[in-house]
């Protein structure tokens, strides 16, 4: 005779035995079983065994509950249904039922289920709820342990797509929980599910280190991490591939703390979120993308009062990490943004320490009416970190960088600084209430166009981007296509001018007294003359791609 | 009058017939073209430098060029119907 032995702890929790029938009936509810149990025995810690069982038998287990014989109980078929859960095979039909009223929701109907059945297992597997692992979700219990067990269940449930929910509460979390590749989470909203991080080495992670097992696919949604000034990291994305990020917020790191930190991750979408710091002391970052991510886009997002920066993209380790190819951030897009802050400290809006190809398009970096910001505080800041990384193809287009107020401007809108040539581009941009516009460093090229000035007071207080000098000679090479004003010294006669493309057109200014020559080289003048020009005087050609030709001269 | 130049606006239109004897200054390399609509006088002189320093009488449609080199307007062209 095979035996079977059963959990029976939720069912029948102060139950001393129990009988196994094959069928039963009783005159009332309060009345014993009619008929003979097939097999009776005692409970023991929970966990009754019947021994004179038939192999394919349907048998009901009966007991009692609180002195009174209840209406329900288990089906027991020794002939195993084999349904595969989390790895491990349910043999009997009274352990799926058993696992389908643990993992189900707070659906009533499951909690009693006598005829559970593989599909209703894979169903659950899909959705996967952290209260039925244990999270008490009251904001003092920490729920550390069970939300690590919901999230292992989910990576064990089928590898490829199940899914974590989180109803409304708030989480108290005294460690680290890590959601692997596949799992998708979503939580109730960004002010529903909330993650209070208890202490610093407290941290929700978004990763799966190591090669071809990094983390991979998996939609994240509707959660606020709360760092509650003590978190170093809130949330830290690592080594995660192909993963969409949505509303959700951030906030409240603690010192030296980050809100999201995003490291050696690819093709990875952060869209419709919010992040937050609240103490001026604690030199807090709001987004900091480093090691050698790329691929990312950050968009429709608002950042509010970080005191280190707000978004600051660095190689942060020399070399950068294993698997990506290249050290530094690149190919980031920042899109639809708005930065604010309101306290005062000597932070930057925007911090671009190493990195290639970053799009900052459509932004809004605004210091507050109060903001007491001293002279030399920049807004944006393109830098190099010196760590071996270089920072270069940077782009801004559509955008304000607002300063104080008309009557306290403090702030540079833009440093271009560094020991490399950073490549930075301004496009359409508006500087209001700035004490200077852009400070380019010597050795620069950063080009500012279809830009707008209200009320700042030096656009360009080191290198004009909008014009160029040149000294006169036979061959001028190094003609810049974005450049469309140079002033020449000099005079020695000018042959050749460099091809720059087909249509663009330019002015020379002359200090010096140049001949330029229509014959010896490129330069096609009015009627093929040489131009003897004196200071002041004015020479406009356009470029055919191969040639330049006059457009017009103004002589003085 | 000072006649007003946005550094994102590169083509104007000025409709009055009060002479232009200055423009307000905007980034180096800075590029406009001025259209009259009405005639008008553009002085040289100030920080307008015109060709030969001898001012413009614009008519209607007429057209002056210019470039701004950080402190003065100069001449790069002009049109006149």
């Amino acid at each position: 005779m095979p035996s079977v032995t059963l959990d029976v702890s939720a069912v029948y929790p102060d139950a001393t035995s129990l009988g196994a029938y094959v069928s039963w009936t009783q005159s009332s509810q309060s009345s014993a079983p009619l008929g003979t149990p097939v097999d009776t025995s005692t409970v023991s810690s929970g966990e009754v065994t019947f021994d004179n069982l038939t192999e394919d038998e349907t048998y009901l287990a009966v007991g009692q509950v609180s002195g009174a014989w209840v209406k329900y109980g288990f089906t027991v078929n020794l002939s195993p249904p084999g349904v595969l859960v989390n790895g491990v095979e349910l043999a009997t039909q009274e352990a799926l039922d058993a696992e389908v009223s643990t993992r189900a929701s707070a659906d009533s109907s499951l909690d009693t289920r006598t005829d559970a059945t593989e599909a209703d297992i894979a169903v659950l597997n899909e959705f996967i709820n952290v209260k039925n692992y244990g999270c008490v979700g009251d904001g003092t219990t920490d729920d550390t342990t069970a939300w690590n067990a919901a999230l292992a269940a989910a990576e064990a449930a089928t590898g490829s797509g199940a899914k974590v929910v989180a109803p409304s509460g708030s989480y108290l979390l005294d460690g680290e929980i890590n959601f692997d590749q596949f799992v998708t989470f979503e939580g109730a909203g960004a002010r529903e599910t909330i993650l209070k991080l208890n202490d610093a080495g407290s941290s929700i992670h978004f990763n799966e280190y190591g090669g071809a097992t990094n983390s991979r696919g998996g939609e994240v949604s509707g959660f606020h991490i709360d760092g509650q000034n003590l978190a170093t990291t809130c949330m830290d994305v690592h080594h995660s591939v192909n993963r969409n990020f949505r509303d959700f917020r951030v906030s409240r790191p603690g010192e030296d703390g980050i809100a999201l930190l995003v490291r050696a991750a690819q093709n990875c979408n952060f869209i419709g979120f919010d992040a937050e710091a609240t103490r001026a002391t604690l030199n807090t970052t709001g987004i900091k993308v480093t090691e050698s991510s790329g691929s990312c886009r950050f968009s429709k997002y608002s950042l509010n009062e970080f005191s280190y920066a707000d978004i600051h993209v660095t190689q942060d380790t020399a070399g950068g990490q294993e698997g990506i190819g290249y050290p530094e951030p690149r190919f980031i897009s920042f899109d639809d943004g708005i930065v604010e802050r309101g306290v005062t400290t000597t932070a930057c809006l925007i911090r671009v320490h190493s990195g290639r190809d970053l799009w900052f398009t459509r932004q809004v970096l605004a210091l507050g009416v109060g903001d007491t910001v001293s002279a030399g505080y920049n807004i944006v800041e393109v830098n190099d970190d010196g760590a071996g990384a270089t920072t270069r193809q940077i782009y801004f287009d559509m955008g304000h960088t607002a300063g104080c107020t008309s009557s306290a401007k403090y702030s540079t809108a833009f440093d271009i600084s560094g020991s490399v040539d950073t490549y930075t581009s301004i496009r359409r941009w508006q500087f209001g209430n700035n004490l200077e516009g852009v400070n380019i460093a010597s050795g620069q090229t950063c080009t500012v166009k279809d830009y707008n000035n209200t009320s700042t007071t030096t656009m360009f207080p080191g290198i004009d981007p909008n014009t160029q000098t040149k000294t006169a000679a036979n061959t001028i090479s190094t003609m810049d296509p974005q450049i469309d004003y140079y002033e020449v010294s000099g005079n020695t006669t000018i042959n050749t001018l460099n091809a720059t493309y087909s249509g663009h057109q330019i002015v020379l200014k002359f200090s010096g007294t140049p001949t330029v020559s229509s014959s010896a080289g490129n330069l096609k003048l009015s009627g093929l003359v040489d131009m003897s020009a004196t200071a002041d005087d004015l020479l406009c050609l356009v470029c055919d791609g191969t040639n330049w030709h006059e457009t017009s001269r103004v002589v003085k | 009058m000072i006649f007003k130049a946005n550094p994102a606006e590169r083509y104007y239109e000025p409709n009055s017939a009060k002479p232009i004897d200055g423009i307000t200054a905007t980034a180096r390399g800075h590029e406009i073209t001025l259209r009259f609509l009405q005639s008008r006088k553009v002085v040289s002189g100030g920080n307008i430098s015109l060709s030969g320093s001898i001012d413009m009488a614009a008519k209607r449609n007429d057209l002056l060029c210019l470039v701004f080199d950080g402190e003065v307007w100069h001449e790069t062209s002009r049109v006149v119907k």
